[in-house]
């Protein structure tokens, strides 16, 4: 199993070589690797068809509770299927569809990794496994759209999809972490299977981070925009993106969580809202669209809203649609994405308006074209038209929300019978158009994909007990987390969802034959929806982030030094003050009992001096007194018993009025920049500052609360260091590493001054 | 005493930071160094103050005769004042050479780096 | 306590840097310009001999010396041997830089070496002092390097704001200190633990104002909101070179300060401490991120996004459990690997008389080379915590120490604002695969510089792929 998943990498490695190697047929070659693991996972069928699951564990990061372990069971299995057996068409299809691509190598590379990630994806049983391979899916998948970036549009978009995607991922991930710890295990089969999850307080913000990571990679309304404008990609990448893989990693993981966090009330309203809403919203703007993708695209938001609709539904019928209309879907979507590309490789249309009339020069082409729309429309006997009736059921019988659903889904099935008409009557029937490039019929490589894909739907619908059974009730078994057994037929008899069908058949006809009245009719939207619509909204939070951005800048970040030094005084001001509230400081009596006069002099003196050094306008003179300020400091040491500090103290300071005079005599004289205010209101902040430290000081002096260790150095100075002078022997014996750190600093601060200087000195000699 | 220290600190801390906040750049080497006399007598007097107890062993004896002053945070100023000497050089060289970048005493000019 | 020889084969290693410092000092006199690669060697030896001397001292018990003022243990060993191999790297990366700006000189090999010492003593301090100087001899250092450019007004400014700003933090690093020596008269990181648990006064006014200046100087040296000026400015008015190391190796230092001092030192006071981390990690993660949108130099985004990876390391810190610091070690190391990466690529787009500082000089790198198009996207990733980079572990081990502790709210708030972030590294990543490129010259630059690179990029996959030794070595170091 590791070995299955990890394939897709192994040999995307080795892909270009190979590609290299085999030339004009790489295609087929790279093409048997998907085949290979289709098969390998047709073996698995019996044994999950019973509704059990295989469960495969190897260790990964036992630091991080994170083992790699695969769960094979009927959901996973069904979607393995679509994505190795899809796979195999597309990997085929783009052989010859990029066969004069210059990189065609590395686009081998990207599918395949990203073949491999979406397996892996829908394989993990692990969490953060499944999100490991979540974010790949989300990375090859840019890379594959940016693959073809010579296209302007492609270039707009290239940031908007990857953010989206990467953004809700990261949402996604606090959900797990958070999902893992209410279920106790990072493994999803052992967290589906505990209790409680619903009942957890954590329930709701981690059910809005999940679906924040399922509905951004789902393209849920309102981030459905990102999915067209992805659409740049080369088509067989669109194919793949949206019948069977990324697109649906979303719905998947709304399906595996459905027995675990689905059925409470929110998640009915969410899901199915937000699910109709975007089914309704996709189906509309893919009506409105002419190019060929993007009519494409948007009905796969409509298929992806229907899906997540119909998953928070919940009931029974609801699941079994869902599985049916998955599988539906996957079929007539890549065939007619893979149809899309013979469109544009062999007749040059990229717009529906450009084409019509093809069927003579692509007779095959528009047959198979034709049996995917027909799927696409839900119209019988297409497996399609099953799909859709078991949606309509479900709907029709939805609890609560029934009404609004089923407004969205009649709404939806006409519009989805005009698209289906758009799709596979305007460019094939009608009179000829011409087009960019003289058509003709693809070659096998590119008609295999497609030829396949719509017959399965075809034989699915006339024949649905081969669907019915298996896979798909295994499927349906896991979502909904009790045994399920479908039973799929074309005829349900004459009732609701049939009556809904045919009316919408009808209308979705007559509206086709006035498409371009429908079109227009609906222009007055486009301001609106450019000016309140999901997309505009993204750009005015991103315009609205870098503004933020620019205005703390020039606030915070202007470059002057003295507003800096005011954040972090003003800072440590409230953070203090913020303290003494909180604590209630307390300063013990203020005492001035004791102080001999000549105490009070030398103090006096010292602020005197220092009050010079602020306000004199000599700069001799300021040094002068900033010399009497330390002066004076010496002298509080030697009268408080530190004689060997206030000798330090008086060298010290006689070699920084050295230096500062030496110095400032190479500096201009003072200038008085500041205006009055900046005066007062740094001598605010600056007396404030001094305020602070005197209270600090008053409140601390009164606690020493345990005998200093420096008893320990008197007891031991004479006996231990042979010293009598205790401060010295501290100094050079007992801490003597740290007086070898303070040489250190020392030594460094003087390599400091002569590099710059050297430095300087040589600069000027040139 | 440690009550008038306190005040006293607090004044020069005052003249310190005043100073600092100034633009001329020798403003700004002045209050560095009323910051570094600050700070060692702030953990001064944290220490405690006393008069005449120099932290010395009398020849003969094994222990000082009576309490002393703290010796270890003695040695700490010390400390701190090598260093601070030591900061105070590497700065004055820093700001020559600033100076010599933007030709006036003023810190203001001195935003290049701002976006 | 009883006094004797200090046991000086703990400290082999920084005697060795320092013994080698001073040496190379002296030999570069005599070293004519033409041959310092001399220089550049030796310093290079000097790094590999310390880590071989350090993993061969290792030994899982903690080892005590100097009384007790000097510790090497698991963790030390760790971000020791982290520490000089990112230094190594750092050197490498520069040699072509400072050649192309002839400014490749012995002083900054020299003053690089003394950081190193610096940040050992840091890494390995057992007591408040040592622990000051080393911090102290590592920012000297620091500020000389910025200044190093004699030509560039931009460094020395830039020198002049760290140098002032740094001085403001040291000194209240310093005051905090001393206060708390005050209070236990202590300056042994034991011995105030021990006091702390013993003393049944528990919280007093005294010891929470000693916390928050403590508190205020590590936020500063490690550049958190509202402390973090200095970071943009700094980094990007200094010589990439010397960007490049201060981004990366003396995080791992300040680091080992924030272990040593909050959980070794004050970890009674957890509580107390915890509010004011969160406080400074909610502001970097939210400031970071947000600002580094507006930039359109690399540098300065690059710093803001330091900024915001603080905050991931402090909210590791904060959640104050095993997990927790295991997690802040893990983050911090991948931080340096991945940073070493990010700014050896503007290193690598720069060439004399020309400094890839702006985010356009990264415009259609993928058709220049696709191949460090790809490393930049794969360090791009991981800074944003994309699996299945590195990155992505890192922000995850942190994530879930945080949720393990009940703060939800933190950790949607710092997923919230890491959206916001990945936002300015994507914009990298697309301007790199969809722009067209404005420079179409190629990238020629020495073929070490190359490979190291290419590894350095690659390890950030490697690493993503099995994350597991890097986490092991990571929770091993923690559990003391």
């Amino acid at each position: 199993m590791l070995f299955a998943v990890l394939s897709g990498f192994l040999i995307a490695a080795i892909a270009p070589w190979l590609h290299r190697l085999s030339g004009r047929h790489s295609g087929w070659l790279l093409a048997l690797l998907p085949g290979a693991l289709f098969v390998y996972f047709l073996g698995f069928i019996p044994e999950v068809s019973d509704g059990s699951a295989v469960r495969l564990v190897y260790p990964w990061v036992p630091g991080l509770d994170i083992q790699l372990s695969f769960l094979v069971d009927g959901l996973s299995l069904l979607f393995a299927l679509l994505i190795s057996g899809i796979g195999f068409f597309i990997v085929a299809y783009a052989g010859r569809y990029l066969e004069k691509h210059r990189d065609l190598g590395r686009f081998y590379v990207l599918i395949l990794s990203f073949m491999a990630s979406m397996l892996g994806l829908v394989l993990a049983d692990n969490l953060i496994a499944l999100f490991v391979f979540w974010e790949l899916t989300s990375i090859t998948s840019y890379l594959l759209i940016g693959y073809n970036h010579e296209d302007k549009s492609a270039r707009q978009s290239a940031l908007q999809g990857l953010f989206v995607t990467v953004g809700g991922g990261l949402a996604l991930l606090t959900g797990f972490i958070m999902l893992a710890i209410v279920g106790g295990s990072y493994e999803l089969s052992e967290i589906l299977a505990s209790d409680g999850l619903q009942e957890h307080a954590w329930y709701l913000p981690m059910l809005l981070l999940i679906l924040a990571g399922a509905f951004t990679k789902s393209a849920q309304v309102p981030f459905h925009f990102w999915l067209p404008n992805a659409m740049a990609a080369p088509t067989p990448v669109s194919a793949y993106l949206h019948s069977a893989t990324m697109v649906k990693a979303g719905v998947y993981l709304l399906a595996r969580l459905n027995p675990g966090l689905g059925g409470t009330e929110t998640w009915l309203l969410i899901l199915s809202l937000f699910g109709g809403l975007t089914m309704l919203t996709g189906v509309f703007l893919s009506a409105r669209s002419t190019g060929v993708k993007k009519v494409l695209a948007y009905s796969t938001v409509m298929a992806l809203g229907t899906l997540v609709m119909l998953i928070g539904v919940g009931t029974e019928t609801a699941i079994i649609a869902a599985v049916t209309f998955l599988l539906a879907h996957s079929l007539y979507k890549g065939a007619l994405f893979l149809i899309a590309g013979i469109l544009d490789h062999e007749a040059g249309c990229k717009d529906f308006l450009q084409t019509g009339g093809l069927r003579r020069a692509l007779p095959v082409t528009t047959f198979f074209a034709a049996i995917a729309a027909l799927s696409l429309g839900g119209v019988l006997p297409l497996f399609g038209f099953i799909a859709k009736e078991l949606m309509l059921e479900a709907v029709l019988e939805a609890p609560r929300v029934a009404g609004i659903l089923t407004a969205f889904a009649v709404l939806t099935a006409i519009l989805g019978v005009l698209v289906a008409a758009i799709v596979g009557i305007k460019p094939w029937f009608g009179p000829r158009v011409e087009t960019p490039k003289t058509p003709h019929e693809a070659p096998p490589a590119m008609l295999a994909g497609p030829a396949v894909l719509a017959s399965l739907g075809l034989i699915f619908g006339l024949a649905p007990w081969l669907a019915e059974g298996g896979i798909l009730a295994a499927a349906a078994t896991v979502v909904y987390g009790a045994p399920l057994t479908p039973k799929l037929a074309l005829w349900h008899g004459i009732n609701a969802p049939l009556m809904i069908s045919i009316a919408g058949l009808v209308l979705g006809l007559l509206l086709y034959t006035q498409w371009a009245r429908f079109r227009a009719a609906f222009t007055w939207l486009d301001p609106l929806a450019r000016q309140i619509g999901p997309e505009r909204q993204y750009e005015r939070i991103m315009a609205a982030m870098v503004a933020s951005a620019d205005w703390q800048t020039r606030v915070l970040q202007n470059g002057y030094l003295r507003y800096y030094l005011l954040v972090i005084l003003i800072t440590t001001l409230l953070m203090v003050g913020i303290t003494a509230q909180i604590y209630d400081i307390s300063i013990g009596e203020l005492s001035f009992s004791g102080v001999q006069l000549q105490e009070w002099a030398i103090l006096g003196i010292m602020l005197a001096a220092a009050f010079v050094a602020v306000t004199f306008r000599s700069r001799l003179g300021a040094v002068a007194s900033l010399g009497a300020v330390g002066f004076a400091v010496a002298l509080i040491y030697v009268l408080f018993s530190a004689a060997d500090v206030g000798i330090t103290q008086v060298l010290v300071e006689t070699l920084t009025v050295l230096l500062l005079v030496l110095v400032l005599f190479r500096l201009p004289g003072f200038l008085n920049l500041s205006s009055r205010l900046v005066r007062i209101r740094d001598a605010i902040v600056a007396l404030s500052v001094g305020g602070m430290m005197t209270l600090l000081m008053l409140s601390t002096t009164h606690t020493r609360l345990y005998d200093s260790i420096s008893s320990y150095f008197v007891q031991e100075s004479v006996p231990l260091g042979y010293g009598r002078n205790i401060v010295n022997v501290i100094l050079v014996d007992f801490r003597a590493l740290d007086t070898l750190g303070e040489i250190f600093v020392l030594a460094l601060a003087a390599v400091g001054v002569y590099a710059m200087i050297k430095l300087r000195a040589e600069d000027s000699r040139k | 005493m440690e009550t008038l220290m306190a005040f006293a600190v607090g004044g020069l801390y005052a003249a310190a930071i005043y100073m600092m906040l100034r633009r001329s750049i020798v403003k700004l080497v002045i209050g560095l160094v009323l910051l570094s006399n600050a700070a060692n007598l702030l953990i001064f007097t944290a220490a405690g103050m006393d008069r005449g107890l120099p932290p010395l062993i009398p020849e003969g004896m094994l222990v000082p005769d009576g309490p002393v002053a703290d010796p270890l945070a003695q040695a700490l100023i010390l400390t701190a004042i090598v260093i601070g000497f030591g900061v105070l050089a590497f700065a004055v060289v820093l700001i020559h050479r600033a100076y010599e970048v933007v030709r006036a005493d003023d810190m203001d000019q001195m935003k290049d780096t701002d976006t | 306590m009883t006094f004797e020889i200090p046991d000086f084969m703990p400290v082999i290693p920084e005697l060795f840097v320092l013994g080698m410092a001073c040496a190379i000092l002296v030999i570069d006199l005599f070293v004519p310009q033409a041959r310092r690669d001399i220089t550049y060697g030796l310093s290079q030896f000097t790094l590999i001999g310390a880590a071989v001397l350090t993993i061969a001292l290792a030994s899982p018990e903690t080892r005590f010396t100097f009384n007790d003022t000097f510790i090497a243990d698991g963790l030390s060993d760790l971000l020791k041997v982290a520490v000089y191999l990112i230094t190594a790297v750092v050197f490498l990366y520069s040699r072509p830089y400072l050649q192309d700006r002839d400014i490749y000189k012995g002083e900054y090999y020299v003053l690089g070496l003394f950081g190193v010492l610096g940040m050992m003593i840091m890494i390995s301090s057992y007591s408040f002092l040592t622990l000051y100087l080393g911090l102290e001899l590592l920012s000297l250092s620091l500020y000389a390097m910025v200044a190093f450019n004699r030509d560039s007004a931009r460094a020395s400014e830039a020198a002049m704001k760290y140098f002032i700003l740094g001085a403001i933090a040291s000194g209240m690093l310093l005051y905090g200190m001393s206060i708390l020596y005050g209070i236990t008269g202590s300056l042994d990181i034991k011995e105030v633990s021990d006091y702390l648990i013993t003393s049944s006064a528990g919280l007093n006014v005294p010891l929470v104002f000693a916390l928050s200046f403590v508190i205020v100087g590590l936020a500063f040296k490690l550049g958190a909101v509202p402390f973090h000026m200095w970071v943009p400015d700094v980094y990007h008015g200094a010589p990439t070179s010397v960007t490049l190391f201060i981004g990366t190796a003396p995080k791992l230092a300040g680091l080992a300060i924030i272990m040593r001092l909050l959980v070794d030192g004050l970890g009674p006071l957890h509580h107390d401490w915890q509010g004011m981390l969160t406080i400074l990690a909610v502001l970097s993660l939210a400031v970071g991120n947000v600002v580094a949108i507006a930039q359109t130099n690399i540098k300065r985004m690059l710093a803001y996004s330091t900024i915001s990876h603080v905050g991931f390391i402090l909210m590791g810190i904060l959640a104050g459990t095993h997990e927790g610091y295991a997690a802040a070690l893990f983050y911090t190391l991948v931080y340096a690997i991945v940073a070493a990466g990010g700014f050896g690529m503007i290193i690598l787009l720069s060439r004399r008389g020309f400094e890839a500082e702006n985010l356009d000089d990264f415009r259609g790198l993928n058709e220049r080379s696709p191949w460090f198009a790809f490393i930049m996207l794969l360090i791009m990733f991981s800074m944003a915590g994309v699996p299945p980079t590195v990155g992505f572990y890192a922000k995850l081990a942190v994530l879930q120490a945080v949720v393990q502790v009940d703060m939800i709210w933190l950790a949607i708030f710092a997923v919230i604002f890491s959206i916001v972030g990945a936002f300015y590294y994507l914009r990298a990543v697309k301007i790199m695969y969809f722009d067209k490129p404005e420079d179409e010259s190629p990238l020629p630059k020495a073929l070490d510089m190359n490979v190291v690179l290419s590894i350095n990029g690659l390890l950030v996959i490697v690493l993503g792929i099995f994350p597991g030794l890097l986490m092991s070595l990571a929770t091993g170091a923690i559990s003391w």
